[in-house]
């Protein structure tokens, strides 16, 4: 049954984002979510989640025929939906494996033995290559930006997720972490036949090793062109513009940030002339 | 006053009336003290660091009355105190502890920590009497309802007590309403050549923290748990001992999960 999106609208402190999604992911099916940043990638990702700061105005998400949008975020997760998030915080105090086996107890309704437990924690770090001491760490903290990642891909294999949402999961690894973590997803495939994915990326080469079935270039909050991978090696030739030409759109751009705005001065040196 | 010289190695025992007690450090020395009054209790306690010796001396209150309690710490050269005061009771709390750095290169490392549910008054105090001396403190609270907890921190390094070094470390986690938390940082410094800090949070649970672990499946209570859980553990660091580390977070998860139901 998969994913079925319908008609979403979705704002974030009064301004809307998507515009009106349309979506449907079907069980072993790749989907890249592609498009310039700011056009509402990781705001789908997100609402899916069920992230707080995202409002739903109108739309349906269902996933295998349950409604998503009437369930909290870890309900959400229970249902085998996992997004590995392009910022993962850093959370102090909390030990990997504390939060792991947690998580695991949490999604399975019952206690994970600890020798099973180290077994696949170890194998995943392994897979990784991540450092042997990263289940005593504090999560993802002094993690650099490729260990966060990585340490997504970890939960996901420990979590074994029904779809997994991976936001730019390649930003910020070396071709060498690039490759570790695509066949850690490809192997994740071949267990599990039924895993959908839905990839937001940028990068050709990440879609060349992870190769999506479908792919959507949202623009402007709106699902504008659809294709096979065919069409992320255009977008990687051609970038975007084609599009505004083809579809008569114009491609909105990302807000400038902000200016820096002086506070003042707390201290001045004088110095003599 | 009664007099406790504590043995080499690990040692435990418990208060349960009123007392005043001199503990001697002479050799290195871990040891446990736990308060398991059921009536009021008002305790005064004296610690001897004898030089170059290492102790740990970590207070545990699991009372289920009202308990106050007084503290004078003396430390001599090359010694050093861990001292830990785990706050556990039913009922309200004073704790009142001053630690003197008396002699050249002595050194103490104070923890309190508290999962607050009912009124905390926390006076505490390192005062530097000597050169080359270094005094922490490091406060962790979990602040449960919106009953108050005063938190008075302060570091004085005396005159003469050049190069020494006063730090101190508040950091509360509150469930409740933050103005229930009074944190008073207080550095008095009457020597240069010494190094001071004092680091200060009162705060609710990170929004963007939340998320991201129920993400992965546990509810806001679950969260919460380990959130908590991970914010007082630091504490059991006051033992060297790895079975009284084990037996202090063991304690501590605990009261969270009693807490949490």
């Amino acid at each position: 049954m998969g994913l079925e999106i319908r008609n979403l609208r979705v704002s974030a402190e009064g301004k809307e984002i998507l515009k009106g999604v349309d979506l449907t992911i079907g069980e072993g099916e790749v989907h890249a979510l592609m498009g310039p940043n700011g056009n509402g990638k990781s705001t789908l990702l997100a609402t899916i989640m069920g992230n707080p700061d995202y409002t739903v105005e109108e739309g349906e998400v269902t996933f295998n025929g349950k409604d998503l949008l009437s369930m909290a975020v870890n309900e959400r997760a229970k249902e085998g939906i996992f997004l590995g998030m392009q910022y993962p915080p850093a959370i102090p105090g909390v030990t990997n494996s504390d939060f792991f086996r947690a998580a695991i107890r949490a999604k399975e309704g019952k206690p994970v033995s600890l020798f099973a437990f180290i077994k696949k924690m170890d194998k995943a770090t392994k897979d990784l290559q991540l450092k042997p001491d990263l289940a005593h760490r504090f999560l993802n903290e002094g993690f650099s930006g490729g260990e966060k990642k990585r340490n997504e891909i970890v939960q996901m294999m420990l979590l074994r997720p029904d779809l997994a949402m991976l936001d730019e999961i390649d930003s910020g690894l070396d071709v060498d972490a690039l490759k570790l973590v695509a066949d850690a997803i490809n192997e994740m495939r071949r267990d599990n036949p039924k895993l959908s994915i839905l990839l937001v990326s940028h990068y050709q080469r990440f879609l060349e090793l992870v190769v999506p079935t479908h792919t959507h270039v949202l623009i402007n909050g709106k699902i504008m062109v659809e294709g096979d991978a065919g069409l992320t090696a255009k977008i990687d030739k051609e970038g975007y513009k084609w599009i505004e030409t083809e579809y008569d759109v114009k491609i909105e751009d990302e807000e400038a940030p902000k200016a820096p705005v002086s506070l003042g001065t707390c201290a001045v040196k004088k110095t003599r002339g | 006053m009664k007099e406790l010289v504590l043995p080499a190695g690990v040692s435990r025992y418990s208060v349960s009336k009123n007392e005043k007690i001199r503990i001697l450090a002479k050799e290195n020395a871990e040891t446990l003290i736990e308060y398991t009054a059921e009536e009021e209790m008002d305790l005064t306690w004296e610690i001897r660091v004898f030089p170059g010796v290492r102790a740990s001396v970590f207070f545990l209150n699991r009372s289920e009355k009202k308990t106050v309690s007084s503290m004078e710490a003396h430390i001599a050269k090359d010694a050093e105190l861990s001292l830990g005061y785990l706050e556990w009771g039913k009922e309200d709390a004073d704790f009142h502890a001053r630690v003197h750095l008396e002699e050249d290169g002595g050194s103490s490392l104070m923890r309190t920590a508290a999962m607050a549910h009912s009124k905390l008054n926390y006076d505490i105090e390192t005062i530097h009497h000597a050169p080359h001396t270094r005094g922490i403190m490091k406060n962790y609270g979990l602040v449960t309802d919106d009953t108050p907890w005063t938190i008075v921190c302060a570091g004085r390094i005396e005159k003469h007590a050049r190069q020494s070094e006063s730090r101190q470390e508040t950091r509360i986690l509150t469930f409740a309403k933050p103005e229930t938390v009074k944190v008073l940082p207080i550095l008095y410094i009457d020597e240069n050549d010494v190094q001071a800090s004092h680091a200060n949070s009162i705060g609710q649970p990170d929004a963007e923290a939340l998320y991201y672990m129920e993400s992965r499946g546990l509810s806001r209570k679950e969260v919460i748990g380990l959130l908590a859980a991970g914010y007082i553990a630091p504490i059991a660091e006051v033992f060297e001992d790895p079975a009284m580390r084990a037996y202090i977070r063991k304690m501590t998860e605990k009261k969270v999960r009693e807490w949490k139901s």
